[in-house]
């Protein structure tokens, strides 16, 4: 028997189980097989089949990190050893049972455990509170309306966006203003890259081998804002699609990309006219623009709500006609007679519309509030339209937990 | 059900198992063992049993009926079915303490400690039968995993169980494969426990209590092999709390309970495993039944049988209650309670003349309750029978006895079909006039007896176990 090293890690193994007893490595090593991936990746499905595995000292961290680039576990930066105490420690920041099973993550179905996401935000370096949001946007992207399917193994470089709204992001830090979309946040870097661990780990989102998105993104690291309510002239986003005012909530979107637009909303108009809302167009998606506080205001001052500038978008940001059908994606995949009717419907007017619906696109105050105006827009990867709220759920005692996490920050 | 299901997809059929919603993770798991993994399930929000008519018609409307409709329409995804290590592989090296933590948290434990099953302490069990270490015992639902020499082996090391008592491990498990006994019933909600009774000479060659305190731990074979018996049903069979075993309450693993064959020799009373059809088992034999409760029936009060029978024949009635659906109704006939008599009162009753038949015969005379009461436990305050009848219905349409027949609900009904369905074993203190009453889960826990096989050079191998 080998003497048991106080260096040993006890890890929760944060793999895709299915429901019928299968490991989604098994099928992940065979495609990356196919592919030519495994260098990426010598030890794909090489783990015990178990709930959890030991990592013996010595440097036994390193080891674990090793281990999980080489089984393909990670997204390329190093994790945190999801150790048994640490999940137990991020458990305790929901009142779900660690066995409940939120769903299968497309498209090889891992099981949506607690305990598995749990495992995954550790990696990703959240902090515990953070795992109310994790799981409330997870559960958002379960939602068979999300067609994670879809966007797991499209060609297209979609991503989740996640939006998040109310007091948590108060609670939590989640950034909304100066630098929202960069780094330097804990909780925007961590809790979106708990979703993208969980997408490659429990769903088998792997990179060339499953996922065939041509270029990806940086936003396949993490992508996770908050709105930034204290500067916005309008309603936050997740009461106006139908959240309690007060509470806090996830919304999950899909971006293709963000694309920087400098200017107002003529600008953003002129962007959205064009093929960068291509693929938004031909399968109906739901685009977002992030609008700085500055050009929010601004607007609110002339009376335009926020259902006007999205309005105004919709009139706006159309894409000329004649354009259109000397576009690639026409002359090349979709021809004449893939587009929606409404597509055919704006043509005859002599411009395409950027979305089924005005309401297609999503307004989120965001961004620092300086003069120069800074605007993203992020057309979507469409089919179905999707743009899911879920509430977040926080345990019975919250605040004592909460200020627990906050304590041990600074400890 | 699921079981049904699974036959119907093998023949080509679609198929939606309607699934109250909390019983959604032991379907999944179920479904796996019996290799259709994705059975297609149509969810039940909440329990039936405490729902309006109004709400569940409402619940199966807007859910239950969608579910149907996409699981008779829609494809069945296929999947992969995971592998097990290698029964030989080595899957971990460590201290005891890290052993013992690795197995509680991956769930091979029922949480205390246990002895890790080394290829050197596995040796040692297969050293006690001549049996092949991956022979077939049998295929154990609702895991489907094969029941093996081996796994009999390294179950038993991890219980406690010392070598030589393999050859009745191997003789227990062989009875829980039995399909007679109904293995893939273990998770059901009442949350019945087997009891191994144990007959023949290993009782006092290895040492097992069959006097005072028979059926509490305290004595390393009684406790270790009842423990045994979880561990394989976890290990091997696949129960585990929250996913297959769905008892609502359940109960800790019974001790093993070896009878006091002195006492039933001397009265001339066969042994339960005689009871069961096994009369020339010279190596002796083990039975197992399973048992949704307990209760002590104490100061049983007599000099003569007709003066004992009363109080124990009322214990019979006191604690039967929902069991009598296995009496007439779900599983008719297969109803086994077991009145385990302390030496004293068996001897007592024996005095007076009777044979364990004429105890029997007396008991199902006299353990009795009135007709409507059986036909609440059935259609009243239970919904377990389908179609609101009455016992006599029943009788009318030959699915019940005759003795259940008649037009007053006050009649008396026994509890059991048979007399001899009332099952007699004498063991506990030979010198207190308390009896013990064991009420029976009917076909699903069925009594099932397997003599026990001893392997060449019994005497000499065990004399070198036990130095």
């Amino acid at each position: 028997m080998v003497a048991s090293g106080s260096d040993s890690l006890w890890l929760v193994v944060p793999a895709g189980e299915t429901a019928a007893g299968g490991w989604i490595d098994d099928t992940l090593r065979e495609r990356a097989a196919e592919k030519n991936l495994l260098a990426r990746t010598p030890l794909a499905a090489q783990f015990p089949r178990q709930r959890v595995e030991v990592v013996h000292g010595p440097d036994s961290d390193a080891r674990a990190n090793a281990l999980y680039h080489a089984r393909g576990w990670t997204d390329g930066f190093p994790i945190v050893p999801p150790t048994v105490a640490r999940v137990r420690d991020m458990l305790r920041f929901s009142d779900r049972q660690a066995a409940e099973c939120l769903g299968e993550v497309e498209p090889l179905k891992g099981l949506a455990t607690v305990e598995r996401i749990a495992a995954n935000a550790v990696m990703a370096g959240c902090r515990a509170d953070y795992f109310p949001v994790v799981l409330a946007a997870v559960e958002a992207m379960l939602d068979p309306a999300f067609n994670l399917r879809g966007l797991q193994t499209t060609d297209e470089n979609a991503t989740p966006l996640v939006v998040v709204n109310g007091p948590i992001t108060h609670a939590l830090d989640i950034n909304g203003g100066f630098g929202a979309l960069g780094p330097g946040w804990r909780a925007n870097a961590t809790i979106g890259r708990a979703m993208r661990l969980v997408l490659n780990n429990v769903g088998g989102g792997w990179p060339a081998a499953v996922s065939f998105a041509g270029l990806g993104q940086p936003g396949r690291y993490t992508l996770c804002i908050a709105e930034n309510e204290t500067q916005s002239p309008w309603s936050p986003l997740h009461e106006d699609l139908g959240a309690t005012p007060g509470t806090s909530s996830v919304t999950v979107l899909r971006a293709e990309s963000v694309i920087n637009v400098t200017g107002g909303l003529a600008e953003i108009a002129s962007v959205m006219g064009s093929a960068a809302s291509a693929f938004q167009i031909l399968w109906g998606g739901i685009a977002t623009v992030l609008l700085s506080p500055a050009t929010a205001s601004d607007l609110a001052k002339k009376n335009m709500t926020k259902a006007g500038v999205a309005d105004w978008l919709w009139q706006n940001g159309r894409w000329p006609a004649d354009q259109w059908r000397k576009s690639w994606l026409y002359q090349t995949v979709a021809g004449p007679e893939r587009w929606a009717d409404w597509v055919h419907a704006s043509a005859a007017e002599g411009a395409v519309a950027p979305t089924a619906r005005p309401e297609d696109i999503t307004i989120v105050v965001a961004g620092g509030d300086i003069p120069i105006a800074q605007q993203a827009y992020c057309p979507s990867w469409g089919f179905p339209p999707a743009r899911i709220t879920k509430g977040i759920a926080l345990p019975r005692d919250w605040d004592r937990l909460h200020a627990e996490a906050l304590q041990g920050e600074t400890e | 059900m699921l079981r049904v299901s699974a036959i119907a997809e093998a023949a080509g059929v679609p198929t939606a198992s309607l699934c109250c919603e909390g019983f959604l993770g032991q379907a999944k798991t179920t479904s796996v063992g019996l290799g259709y993994p994705n059975l297609p399930l149509a969810v039940v929000p909440g329990h039936v049993d405490v729902q309006t008519a109004a709400d569940l018609e409402k619940n199966v409307l807007e859910i239950t009926v969608e579910h149907v409709i996409r699981n008779l329409t829609a494809e069945t995804a296929a999947v992969a079915i995971s592998r097990d290590p290698d029964p030989h592989e080595i899957v971990f090296e460590g201290s005891f303490e890290d052993v013992n933590r690795l197995f509680i948290e991956n769930g091979w434990s029922d949480g205390l400690p246990i002895v890790p099953p080394t290829k050197e302490k596995i040796a040692e069990f297969l050293s006690f039968t001549d049996r092949e270490p991956d022979e077939l015992i049998g295929t154990l639902l609702p895991d489907n995993r094969k029941a093996t020499v081996w796994n009999v082996a390294v179950n038993g090391v991890m219980a406690g169980c010392r070598p030589e008592y393999m050859p009745i491990l191997l003789a227990a498990v062989e009875a829980m494969a039995d399909p007679a006994y109904g293995v893939e019933h273990s998770g059901n909600t009442p949350g019945a426990d087997t009891l191994i009774i144990l007959n023949g000479p290993l009782i006092k060659e290895l040492g097992f209590n069959y006097e005072q305190g028979s059926l509490r731990d305290g004595f390393q074979p009684n406790t270790s092999i009842g423990r045994f018996w979880r561990l394989y049903q976890r290990n091997v069979a696949g129960f585990l709390l929250h996913q297959n075993d769905k008892g609502t309450f359940g109960n800790t693993w019974r001790v093993v309970l070896a009878e006091n064959e002195d006492s039933l020799a001397k009265m001339g009373w066969p042994t339960i495993a005689a009871d069961q059809g096994l009369r020339d088992a010279a190596d002796g034999a083990v039975t197992i039944s399973r048992f949704t409760g307990t209760n002590a029936v104490v100061s049983v009060f007599g000099d003569e049988a007709s003066k004992l029978v009363p109080y124990l024949a009322q214990s019979i009635v006191t604690h039967t209650t929902w069991e009598v659906i296995f009496t007439v109704g779900l599983a008719t006939g297969t109803y086994r309670p077991l009145l385990v008599l302390s030496p004293l009162i068996a001897e007592a009753i024996a005095r007076s003349g009777w044979s364990k038949a004429d105890l029997q015969k007396a008991l199902f005379e006299e353990a009795r309750m009135p007709a409507h009461q059986f036909e609440k436990y059935l259609w009243g305050w239970t919904n377990l029978v389908p179609g609101r009848r009455s016992l006599n219905d029943w009788v009318r349409l030959r699915k019940a006895p005759k003795v259940f027949g008649g037009s007053d609900p006050n009649r008396l009904v026994p509890v059991v079909t048979e007399p001899e369905h009332i099952m007699i074993a004498v063991a506990g203190d030979p010198m207190r006039s308390n009896c013990h009453l064991l009420v029976h889960n009917g076909m699903l826990g069925f009594p099932t007896t397997k003599p026990i096989r001893l392997p060449q050079g019994w005497r000499q191998k065990l004399r070198r176990a036990q130095g």
